[in-house]
């Protein structure tokens, strides 16, 4: 899939994807080794983002599961078509089939609604990338489901039989740490941990994803945002904040920050009340003295 | 071939090393190391680095274990390609800060490239006079831990539930089930006789508990860790957090089967037992880093005499800044209960306001009383 690590940073960057060796590496091997990649960090340090790149480079398909509280088999695999199944019942009141035909006939794949997880077993053109998002918001009875998925890449459906995965597709999963996933889950995976990215990387991430920025700008947001993570917040801002506020700038035509600048815009990265009172009342004017 | 076979077996020992320090490094995990291996360039340090890590390392405060023995176990005569390890800065010992917590990819060292390779490591054993508490808290005996365990899965029931997301099947309320529906009217040949119903299952209310392990906490800290431990069986999701100048997570050593386990594992993992306190700071740490916990059917319990060596406002600050996040603050104060005591420092004051209940918890008898005041 990827010949060397370097290529892997090379087409990620292509795709304006601004990586580090640590990324291209746990990726790369992910690929070859054929293992689920799971991902960890803070919010808005682009751990989704790495999904939709890799299957913007691979050129497939991306089938993704968003994980919730109560997420189960129904929503994630595969749930029968009621409506379809009982509309089908009605229409062949008339017909010869005995009743247990009838029963073999509405369970067959036609009545089947694919969910995304069998959605990535059975993709006939080329192994999609699945992203399974946010997987320690689903309970640890999900968690178990998984499992068995992640390592044979395939499931049983009782009326059905066991579906193989056509290709095995490239799994991503991404965890806020709510809850602490188990073992065996963290055993299947390769493990990558993302923080908050060095000045000399988010300026890279700044001017490759906001291009119209004139480069004394960017270089203050970093600065400004490199400092700003060193406070003591209640909300740290990410990547995310940081490409907010470049963009508003650029909207708003402005070419360097100064005080009246960041005040109007603040609330592009700063979104909790108290930080905002904090930053307002202290930690502004030190924070433009280091920019 | 030597060399090869030196390699293969270098590599296993490594890989035995990392097992012995508590990584989950199985034979999987070194069979796929030893295939890693294969796919990158041997040569240069920082593929090799990142390789193992992401295939051995499986959560992030692992990170300082792994890079400290990656350190002892791969030497590499100077740096090429993707450059070096990645530097580091002296950590913090103990703090759970998540700056720390990844201790690494500040961005590679790719300029290094002549430089001799030298890495600062900072040991993070434990100095002799940290692990006396570990020791001591062994020495804790597990007498009376029934009666606390009963008190805790009581605790637990009166801890508010609420509807979750998950559904149950019910015979008369709720939405209808047309899975179970198709099935059940199947012998009547699919005519619906039977209507079943789902309707969504209550879900256990999570419960964050922060003791204070300062050293005026010491004469209560077996029937507190007790309650800490006994909380951790019985309520269904719960995590824990110890803290004195510092927080540390030890929600999986208290899952540690027996009570004594737990202990040791915890007092391996927190070096700063008897310390003062910070309980501003703390709290500010557990809003920061761990703030995912804190949902609106949270129960966050404070185990704590209040004896503060912060900012009074700071402390009132971060708590009203928790109970604007969680269902309810409950403090449970061992020195309540005391007859002369009357709760004047100054961080007590300045936390009544922004706390639902206040009781004490003094003995057993308190901590059995406390479900009556929970159900609210």
């Amino acid at each position: 899939m990827f010949p060397s690590i370097p290529a892997v940073l090379e087409r990620l960057e292509e795709e304006r994807y601004i990586a580090d060796p640590a990324i291209a590496t746990s990726i790369y091997l992910a690929a070859n080794l054929g293992r689920p990649l799971l991902i960890e960090g803070r919010a808005g340090v682009g751990k989704t983002e790495i999904a939709n790149v890799l299957s913007r480079i691979l050129d497939t398909r991306l089938i993704r599961l968003q994980c919730y509280e109560g997420l189960d088999v129904s929503t994630a695999l595969y749930e029968w078509n009621y409506q379809k199944q009982l509309l089908w019942i009605k229409l062949a009141e008339d017909s010869p089939m005995d009743a247990g035909e009838k029963e073999q006939h509405i369970f067959s794949r036609p009545f089947l609604l694919e969910r995304p997880l069998l959605e990535a077993l059975t993709c006939r053109d080329g192994a999609p990338v699945l992203l399974i998002d946010e997987v320690d918001r689903a309970d640890e009875e999900f968690e178990a489901f998984l499992l068995e998925l992640l390592s044979e890449f395939q499931v049983t459906i009782p009326e059905v039989g066991t579906i193989r995965a056509e290709h095995v597709p490239l799994v991503v999963l991404t965890s806020n740490r709510t809850r602490d996933l188990s073992d065996a889950l963290r055993r299947r995976c390769l493990y990558l941990w993302l923080d908050y990215p060095s000045y000399e990387k988010e300026l890279k991430i700044v001017t490759s994803k906001v291009p119209s920025i004139a480069g004394e700008l960017a270089k203050q947001i970093c600065r400004f945002m490199s400092e700003a993570r060193k406070l003591d917040m209640g909300k740290t801002p990410g990547i995310s904040e940081t490409l907010d506020w470049a963009n508003a700038m650029v909207m708003l035509h402005h070419d360097h920050l100064d005080r009246e600048v960041v005040q109007e815009t603040l609330g592009c990265l700063v979104k909790d009340a108290d930080d905002l009172e904090h930053l307002r009342s202290h930690a502004l004017e030190e924070l433009l003295a280091k920019v | 071939m030597d060399a090869r076979r030196d390699m293969v077996s270098h590599c296993i020992s490594f890989c035995r090393e990392l097992r012995e320090q508590g990584l989950l490094v199985g034979p999987n995990e070194t069979a796929d190391s030893l295939r890693a291996l294969s796919y990158v360039d041997i040569l240069d340090e920082g593929q090799v680095y990142w390789a193992l890590r992401t295939i051995l390392v499986s959560r992030a405060d692992e990170i300082p274990a792994f890079d400290d023995c990656f350190t002892r176990y791969w030497t590499f005569r100077r740096p090429s390609g993707l450059g070096g390890l990645p530097t580091r800065a002296p950590r913090q010992q103990g703090t759970l800060r998540a700056g720390n917590l990844s201790a690494a990819p500040a961005g590679l060292r790719a300029g290094a490239q002549d430089q001799p390779l030298s890495v600062d490591i900072v040991r993070t054993g434990a100095s002799a006079a940290e692990r006396a508490g570990g020791r001591e808290l062994r020495g804790l005996g597990v007498d009376g831990l029934d009666e606390v365990l009963k008190a805790a899965a009581r605790i637990a029931r009166a801890l508010p539930s609420r509807p979750g997301r998950r559904l149950k099947s019910h015979r008369r309320r709720g939405r209808p089930d047309l899975r179970e529906a198709l099935h059940r009217n199947m012998s009547y040949g699919m005519e619906i006789v039977e209507l079943p119903r789902r309707r969504k299952k209550p879900r256990h209310a999570r419960l964050v508990v922060v003791l204070d392990v300062s050293g005026s906490m010491d004469r209560y800290a077996k029937l507190l860790l007790q309650v800490v431990y006994a909380l951790g069986q019985r309520a269904g999701r719960v995590e824990t957090f110890v803290f004195s100048t510092s927080l540390t997570r030890v929600t999986r050593e208290m899952r540690a089967p027996t009570f004594q386990g737990a202990l040791g594992q915890v007092g391996d993992k927190v070096r700063h037992w008897s310390g003062g306190t910070r309980i501003g700071g703390c709290l500010k740490t557990l809003i920061g880093d761990h703030g995912q916990l804190l949902e609106r059917n949270t129960t966050l319990v404070l185990l704590s005499d209040g004896w503060d060596t912060g900012d009074p406002d700071d402390l009132a600050g971060q708590l009203s800044r928790l109970k604007r996040r969680v269902y309810q603050v409950v403090w449970l104060n061992p020195l309540l209960g005391a007859p002369d005591y009357q709760p004047l420092t100054q961080g007590l004051q300045a936390a009544r306001p922004h706390v639902n209940l206040f009781a004490s918890a003094r003995n057993l008898e308190q901590i059995k009383r406390l479900p009556a005041y929970l159900k609210g």
